[in-house]
């Protein structure tokens, strides 16, 4: 086939689209798909700018140092790490936990717009509610459980048997 | 290599694969880019280590340290570690053997716990890649509150810390132009598309990631459950889309599906580039019915074996590994 526009060169580009249900064709040479800005074909040239959550965050907060938000909250630090607002504004990262607390305004707003709810919903840590004994236990039985498979993979059977009563009194079985 | 690629995976005439990935952090310390050095081996990497990598686990441990610049670059191929870890050379990744699980040390968060899996999977990618993140809960505090909930260094992380990612063959919606409406469109429903290595990354043959952008205020399981109904969407358009353009452009598109598999079965040597694209093309033509010389996931598997990293050998010319290449293909399509 040759090209659409100039009709002297083999056609290389085939563009097919689909709109409404309409199909429009276009079939160029390489050359003259230079003049076609909507072909995009091809992955150097396709342009693709995904906007990622880093972006709209930074754009949210208006991009690097300059940002109002960087200016007016420039004496803040967070006790724990030292981080300014303006810091994360450079990178787009906070310093630590705490950060979170010490920059929980500003941060809120930005969370309002990008994400459903500021309100986590979802899993909690397993261990936030633990009481500390229990977590002891917990630690004791597993590092009986890793004695035991040493004994029995070395063949000690006696003293094998007698972590294995241990474990079971200590799970109250 | 690439093993969590398994045959027979549901909606491998479109999807590659499924991945689950868990931001976490420990408490009470600055993250990664702030961390002092004797906590970062103390309170970070040991208790990971010891958790998954004590006697008789079969967990593999690399420091990227002891990692040349290829290897690493190969472990991003091959999807098991992100292209933030390999500039990090405190950083780490212990990976179970076949690599479908990794949990990243020192990343952009202390802990990215990962699980990848063949075809289209959110449900199963979510409980193992949760299964992994409570093993390690229970050595570590994780850093949370009730407001943000689990805290990551970058705030588009918080609350689940999780995101869901399909990688997608879309060679229907890049033929007839739709990636660009594509895009707004996922936008538009809290979701991204993004070259097959994450942020930035330019797409290789035709392969796209389709990921949940928001984590806080929704639950793990709304997350899993718009994956599963949006990406379910998508791949039947997808379909439908190919089948409208075969219909329309029959002659067109099996010469190019035949032409790509002369190149592949017959080229003396091949770049990557080239490799993919035919890839691209016969896998299209695969799912269309037009050819079977393999399967899909054949094709997939060959894509992310001829990478350039994962190819590499030492003291091979880029000639030599051209003709390796085409050998590799060849030995797979008949
Ligand atoms: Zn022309
Ligand atoms: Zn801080």
């Amino acid at each position: 086939m040759l090209c659409n526009d100039c009709g002297k060169n083999e056609a290389t580009i085939h563009s097919i689209n689909y709109i409404n249900g309409e199909k429009s064709e276009l079939h160029v040479c390489a050359e003259c798909a230079k003049n076609h800005p909507e072909l995009n074909f091809g992955f150097n040239s396709f342009g693709f700018n995904a906007l990622e959550p880093t972006d709209l965050i930074k754009k949210f907060f208006g991009l690097g140092n300059d940002s109002l938000i960087g200016q007016i909250a420039n004496e803040i630090h967070c006790k724990t790490c030292n981080s300014t607002l303006s810091d994360f504004n450079k990178t787009g990262l906070f310093g630590c936990p705490d950060c979170y607390d010490t920059f929980a305004e500003e941060i809120i707003p930005v969370l309002q717009k990008t994400q459903p709810a500021v309100s986590h919903k979802g899993n909690v840590p397993v261990n936030k509610e633990q009481d500390p004994e229990d977590k002891e236990k917990d630690e004791k039985l597993q590092s009986l459980q890793e004695k035991l498979k040493k004994m029995i993979s070395e063949e000690k059977y006696e003293e094998a048997a007698k972590i294995r009563d241990e474990i079971k009194a200590m799970k109250g079985e | 290599m690439a093993q969590w690629l398994k045959d027979n995976s549901s909606d491998s005439d479109i999807v590659i694969s499924t991945r689950a990935r868990i931001a976490r952090n420990v408490s009470g310390i600055p993250f990664p880019h702030k961390i002092r050095n004797t906590d970062k081996e103390e309170l970070v990497k040991r208790p990971a280590i010891q958790k998954f990598c004590s006697n008789g686990s079969d967990f593999i441990l690399k420091e990227m340290k002891d990692l040349s610049q290829n290897e690493r670059n190969a472990l991003v191929e091959q999807h098991v570690i992100s292209r933030d870890l390999v500039g990090r050379d405190d950083g780490a990744v212990i990976t179970s053997p076949d690599g479908s699980i990794s949990i990243m040390l020192m990343e952009e968060d202390h802990y990215r716990i990962q699980y990848l899996t063949g075809g289209f999977n959110p449900e199963e990618a979510y409980q193992v890649a949760g299964n992994v993140e409570k093993m390690l809960g229970s050595s570590v505090s994780y850093a949370y509150n009730d407001r943000f909930g689990y805290l990551t260094a970058c705030p588009t992380n918080l609350g689940t810390g999780l995101r869901i990612g399909v990688m997608m063959h879309l060679k229907g919606h890049v033929l007839s132009n739709n990636i660009k409406d594509l895009q707004s469109g996922l936008g538009r429903l809290g979701l991204t598309i993004r070259g097959a290595y994450g942020e930035g990354s330019t797409p290789i043959a035709d392969c796209y990631q389709i990921s949940n952008q928001v984590t806080l205020g929704i639950s793990e399981q709304e997350i899993v459950q718009n994956i599963r109904q949006f990406v379910g969407r998508l791949i039947n358009q997808e379909r439908d889309v190919r089948n409208i353009l075969y219909k329309n452009n029959k002659l067109e598109l099996e010469d190019s599906v035949y032409r790509a598999y002369g190149i592949l079965k017959n080229a003396k040597k091949m770049s990557s580039d080239e490799a993919n694209r035919y890839l691209s093309t016969l896998s299209f033509g695969v799912s269309l019915g037009i050819m079977k010389p393999c399967r899909e996931t054949d094709i997939y598997r060959l894509m992310i074996e001829t990478m350039p990293a994962t190819l590499r050998r030492e003291a091979e010319t880029a000639i030599e590994r051209d003709i390796r290449r085409a050998e590799i293909i060849q030995k797979v399509i008949d």
